[in-house]
């Protein structure tokens, strides 16, 4: 019996002694409709508790996946509408010690990508002062017609406190796989 | 006048707008993708409450998160406080949650109302 805990304690030090990796906390491929965010929200939070997040961390990173995972909603099914189009939808959250990292990816048409990376370089480029002002003056004009263009970026940029990363690939004459990372 | 009161769910805020007791609260989470349905009403009660209001109204805030398509609401909320004499904002919080402080601060910029932070 004794020999047995020995060993099991020399396994568990032996784990946390390995470097820290990712971990996996969720992920989904596929589109969720738009009444299916509570659920997948209510799903991401069991795991961040199962992994101890922090709290305070815990509320950004579910603050902020509800805007990317709306993002998707609203830019990657109503153009054409089909399945096909959703199921390239892609999400998920990782840890990397200290550093929690949203993933998000989704098929977007070639004919808003020259404005999405102008508003994506625009805002990685501004100071922290210029963020908070530009979502200041955004809320200000809420209800106007285009507002709402990045008002979720710079909300994104704001909270995680850091560029967001993004890449484009070109999947089909009139889709680009748009995949944006955050991290935390 | 009627009160007006909604139970909170995983995605929807409790809100209790209560003229004769001076009570008026938003709690919770407020994700919904498309919250105008769900702040029409509040908006409405507000704007009629805005007619004969009390002396004194004290409008809790008490926020776990929200969506910036919530956010929007909420300031139209502040607009109509704001043409309300004697109203106050209280904007509850949790400690150390430096992100709903921050939008706090950011709408207590934009509308003339005072604001008191209460973290808990």
């Amino acid at each position: 019996m004794n020999v047995i805990r020995k060993r099991m304690r020399s396994r568990e030090e032996t784990f946390k002694a390995l470097p820290v990796t990712n971990t996996l906390i969720y992920a989904h491929n596929g589109g969720v409709l738009p009444d299916a965010v509570p659920t997948v929200i209510g799903l991401l939070e069991k795991a961040l508790n199962k992994h101890s997040v922090d709290p305070i961390k815990k509320r950004k990173i579910l603050n902020l996946s509800i805007e990317v995972l709306q993002n998707q909603v609203r830019h990657g099914i109503h153009s054409d509408g089909t399945i096909t189009r959703m199921n390239n939808s892609t999400f998920s959250v990782k840890k990397s010690g200290n550093t929690c990292t949203i993933t998000a990816g989704n098929l977007v048409e070639l004919s808003a990508i020259a404005e999405l990376t102008k508003t994506l370089r625009s805002i990685n480029s501004a100071t922290k002062e210029e963020i908070v002002q530009r979502y200041r003056n955004q809320i200000l004009n809420a209800h106007n017609s285009s507002s709402g263009a990045g008002l979720g970026l710079l909300d994104m940029r704001r909270k995680s406190g850091s560029m967001i990363t993004f890449t484009l690939s070109e999947k089909s004459t009139c889709h680009t796989y748009f995949q944006i990372k955050l991290t935390l | 006048m009627d009160t007006f009161t909604t139970q909170g769910s995983e995605h929807t805020p409790a809100v209790a707008l209560d003229k004769e007791h001076g009570r008026f609260e938003i709690s919770g989470r407020s994700f919904m993708e498309y919250p105008l349905h769900f702040y029409a009403p509040v908006l409405d009660w507000l704007k009629d409450y805005a007619k004969q209001p009390n002396t004194t109204t004290e409008f809790l805030f008490s926020f776990d998160y929200y969506n910036t398509e919530t956010g929007k609401f909420i300031f139209d909320i502040l607009s109509v406080l704001e043409r309300i004499e004697g109203s106050k904002v209280i904007w509850r919080y949790a400690d150390q949650d430096r992100d709903m402080e921050e939008a706090g601060l950011d709408y207590a910029e934009l509308v003339s109302l005072p604001f008191e932070f209460k973290p808990f």
